[in-house]
């Protein structure tokens, strides 16, 4: 499908380009979060489309303002105003060459989200990436939510407590390490 | 009304307390880093209680707990170099959470009575611990001021 926006230039149009699943150490991405926002991302911060946009390594083509592109074609807007830009910076990789995390439930171990980083280009944004998550063989979208990641019970209300604070700390601290490990405090 | 009955119910956790107890009984009354603070601390509480109305019986008493020893602290600690905020997630948890140069700290009292403790760091450190209402408030506290 082909980009019908006149305002998106052609270099972010999806048509024809392939799918990049690698990702590459230094790459930036960049995530469009209300004003003032950005530093205190862990209200805001959504369970089932965390979408960036990356730069390939490559500024000038996919500078960060792109990401304040409306790309939805059933509004009149170009530009989203009012918001401002994280930039985390790639610094260690998965062994694929993403990001993937493992959150595995405290209270049930057989219960296991996924934090995958994919690019999944869009029709007027070939840059659009996106933290996908899923639960068990569940990606999780608005859609399945509060059937899958979003039910009641504890067990789910405690990892979506560690996916927020995962992605909080991508977006607080701009770095994405594949290697992070969370210190877990028992002795209180 | 409610305010009395939170200064009370204050009153009687404090007489209780093996920490301070003792210095309620000489002065009748609680000292703090100045008067204004207790009255903010007090007023911080039932505000709390009143923009969150959904908190269960357990979130209220743990967080009355936090407020209790955190009365203590502001013997030492001017109040406003805490800056403590507070919010709501899911509609249904008690988030209290405050920044430092080094990164965020949140106590989290859940619908489930659990008082989860994180930490992110601006160099991407994490820690976290989930708690039930036994958890030695001082010491999270602590680790929540300290961070």
């Amino acid at each position: 499908m082909q980009c019908q926006l006149p305002y998106i230039p052609k270099r972010l149009h999806s048509f024809g380009k392939h799918i990049i699943e690698e990702f590459f150490i230094g790459e930036e991405l960049y995530y469009r979060c209300k004003l003032g926002q950005c530093s205190k991302p862990y209200l805001s911060i959504s369970l089932y489309d965390v979408s960036h946009n990356r730069n390939f390594n490559d500024s000038k083509l996919y500078p960060k303002e792109d990401v304040l592109f409306d790309i939805n074609e059933n509004t009149d807007i170009e530009q989203i105003e009012n918001k401002d830009i994280s930039i985390s910076v790639i610094k260690s990789l998965s062994q694929n060459n993403t990001f993937e995390k493992e959150i595995i439930s405290d209270d049930d171990p057989d219960i296991i989200v996924n934090i995958k980083l994919i690019h999944s280009p869009v029709p007027c944004m070939y840059s659009h990436c996106a933290f996908q998550i899923s639960l068990k063989d569940d990606i999780i979208t608005k859609e399945n939510y509060s059937k899958t990641l979003g039910k009641k019970p504890k067990v789910y209300k405690n990892l979506r407590r560690d996916i927020r604070i995962e992605l909080t700390s991508i977006i607080y601290s701009s770095v994405i390490d594949n290697n992070s490990e969370t210190e877990i405090i028992t002795d209180l | 009304m409610e305010n009395s009955l939170n200064n009370l119910t204050n009153d009687l956790f404090l007489r209780q307390s093996e920490l301070f107890g003792e210095d309620y009984e000489e002065t009748g009354h609680i000292h703090t880093f100045n008067d204004l603070s207790i009255s903010d601390l007090d007023d911080w509480f039932n505000s709390v209680l009143t923009k969150f109305d959904f908190l269960n019986e357990i979130q209220i008493k743990s967080f009355q707990n936090f407020v209790i020893k955190l009365n203590y602290v502001l013997r030492q600690i001017d109040p406003n170099k805490l800056k403590i905020n507070d919010d709501s997630v899911e509609d249904s948890d008690l988030l209290l959470w405050r920044e430092s140069d080094k990164g965020i700290s949140m106590i989290t009292f859940d619908e489930f009575g659990q008082i989860a403790y994180n930490y992110v760091g601006k160099n991407g450190k994490k820690v976290k611990g989930v708690f039930n209402q036994d958890v030695d408030m001082e010491k999270l506290l602590y680790k929540f001021i300290s961070m």
